[in-house]
């Protein structure tokens, strides 16, 4: 174990070009999965959050629900929208960095949607009302209500990056593990557990650990210096 | 045309009506207070008027528009609203201040300079840098006045602005709110009667969602017995108002007598008022430019205000502790019962 970790670290600052590559790959789809979930679930978690409805309750659970997806369910469902005859078949998505955006997206957005929403749950019923009353229009209204809640939404953003970069079931199935194109740090590692490569495999999931360390130390920095 | 007006305006809680204004009209630089227990709607009214919660049914009329209430940002401009508990968004109290400018035609210079002078009006310019929600109570209303004053809006609404504060706050608010241009209109919410009378020139009695008969300057819970002519109120202590018409037997009732309408005499006098209590003057308070409140002791447990002129203080030369009469017709009694 303790080679693990010093040869992840001899890996992490060796610059390997085979290792960086992957990072890249990792981060290039899992940023845009984790930003385009920001991009849909900020709006329908605060809309979600001030709404009252009949029928609420069970959308809750649905969502609720929907946290706990499965990756290889969702892969296979993503898969099967744009493999050759689906629907979206023409557009020859399937085995690109977009299928697995796509893929992660379904997966991350439920994750955004749902702590967004507590949190504006839980948030001050006042932030809205004043900031209406003091000639705020909707949009900066919610805003206003976002800045306030900015250390549980960027959490949210956060945790949806965490289970995107972490995720093997998309990426795998409907990214097709190509190197140098859909290859990502975790179907990286499942390629190598498979070939018997177990040192090279532990290393790059402590690669994997260390980015995901360093990118939590920074919003809790962040945070922190907002909060104070 | 009027500033703001309610037509037939209903909301409920829980099935239960707390607001029911079937019509209330307040004219361009109009000052009007709201007065009324806790949970009477003063709040709830102030908030559909600032078009924050939609009514369950009835209208809202800014500068004769009718508010459509999905586009209720149309008339917005028009109002700034301070509520009870005023919210400070993070931040210094410049970047509060600041964000109710956002958007406006203002050169930032000319930003600068109005929010300097509303802060330096309120007298909390020296707290510009902290954070509001470091503030004390009165501190923070003042805050939230200043910001509520900074759009210049055309009707100010301002919910309870005199509590929970220090009386070094509330003579730097009432002198700010007593002294608005009369072209703003004004409509606050106070538990100080003589307060409201002395700001405002509507004084707007609430009652369990509804609006009094009169002002709640004395507002008693009694309990009815039916005479042969009419009724009989009595306090827990046993002194007894008479009311011309007959109630049901046994049951409690909010009774209110307007402080306008009761008479004070410093000797027992024969007259047509079938309520007549001897008692002692507690307080003597200014109620505006040339009225003050009286308040007399009624032995056993019926304090009664009445509003009179100065000039009538003087002449009787009325003074706290003095012994004194106050008269009042059964007429000017109002009950109301299910409350």
């Amino acid at each position: 174990m303790l080679q693990a970790i010093v040869d992840a670290f001899a890996l992490l600052f060796s610059l390997d070009s085979e290792v960086l590559k992957l990072i890249g790959t990792s981060f290039s789809v899992s940023v845009r999965s984790a930003a385009i979930a920001a991009l849909i679930g900020f709006p329908c978690g605060i809309w979600f959050g001030l709404s009252e409805f009949r029928g609420r309750a069970a959308v809750d659970v649905i969502l609720n629900t929907l946290l706990f997806l499965p990756t290889v369910v969702v892969g296979h469902i993503v898969y099967m929208m744009l493999t050759r005859d689906a629907p979206l078949g023409d557009y020859r998505l399937l085995f690109t960095r977009t299928a697995i955006v796509i893929g992660q997206v379904i997966l991350a957005t439920p994750i955004v949607l749902t702590m967004v929403s507590n949190s504006v749950r839980l948030a001050d019923p006042r932030i809205v009302s004043t900031a209406l009353s003091l000639g705020a229009g909707r949009l900066r209204a919610y805003l206003a209500l976002l800045g306030e809640i900015r250390g549980l939404v960027l959490l949210s953003v956060l945790a949806a990056f965490g289970r995107v970069i972490s995720e093997v079931g998309v990426s795998m199935m409907v990214g097709g593990n190509i190197y140098g194109k859909t290859r990502t740090i975790t179907t990286g590692i499942a390629l190598l557990t498979s070939q018997g490569e177990f040192a090279r495999a532990t290393a790059l999931g402590m690669v994997l650990l260390i980015l995901v360390f360093a990118i939590n130390l920074a919003v809790y920095f962040a945070t922190h210096r907002a909060r104070s | 045309m009027m500033a703001l007006e309610l037509q037939n305006v209903q909301r409920a809680y829980n099935g239960r009506i707390v607001l029911d204004i079937p019509s209330l009209r307040i004219e361009h630089g109009g000052r009007v207070a709201l007065v009324g227990p806790n949970g009477s709607g003063k709040t709830t009214l102030l908030t559909i008027a600032a078009m924050l919660m939609r009514p369950d049914r009835g209208d809202v009329l800014v500068n004769g528009e009718r508010v459509r209430w999905r586009f209720p940002e149309e008339h917005r401009p028009y109002v700034a609203f301070m509520a009870q508990e005023p919210f400070f968004f993070r931040g210094s109290l410049l970047k509060n201040m600041s964000f109710a400018l956002e958007g406006s035609v203002l050169s930032r210079k000319a930003r600068a300079e109005r929010i300097r002078k509303q802060l330096s009006m309120l007298g909390v310019h020296d707290l510009a840098g902290r954070s509001p929600r470091t503030f004390s109570s009165g501190e923070r209303k003042r805050a939230a006045i200043a910001r509520a004053l900074l759009r210049e809006a055309p009707i100010l609404l301002l919910d309870e602005p005199f509590s929970h504060i220090d009386a070094t706050s509330a003579a730097v608010l009432e002198d700010v709110i007593g002294n608005l241009p009369r072209d703003r209109t004004l409509v606050f919410s106070t538990h100080d009667l003589s307060l409201a009378w002395r700001i405002a020139d509507t004084v707007i009695a609430l009652q369990n969602g509804r609006v009094a008969p009169c002002t709640p300057e004395n507002l008693f819970r009694m309990v009815a017995h039916v005479t042969a002519d009419g009724s009989e109120l009595r306090s827990p202590g046993g002194i007894a108002i008479y009311y011309p018409e007959r109630l049901e037997e046994g049951l409690s009732y909010w009774v209110m007598v307007n402080a306008r309408e009761v008479l004070v005499t410093r000797e027992p006098i024969e007259s047509s008022a079938r309520n007549n209590f001897r008692g002692a003057i507690r307080a003597i308070e200014r109620a505006g430019a040339n009225t003050v409140l009286l308040t007399a002791d009624c032995r056993p447990d019926l304090p009664i205000r009445a509003l009179l002129t100065e000039r009538a203080i003087r002449d009787l030369s009325l003074n706290v502790g003095g012994e004194i009469w106050v008269h009042f017709k059964s007429t000017a009694v109002h009950a109301q019962a299910g409350m």
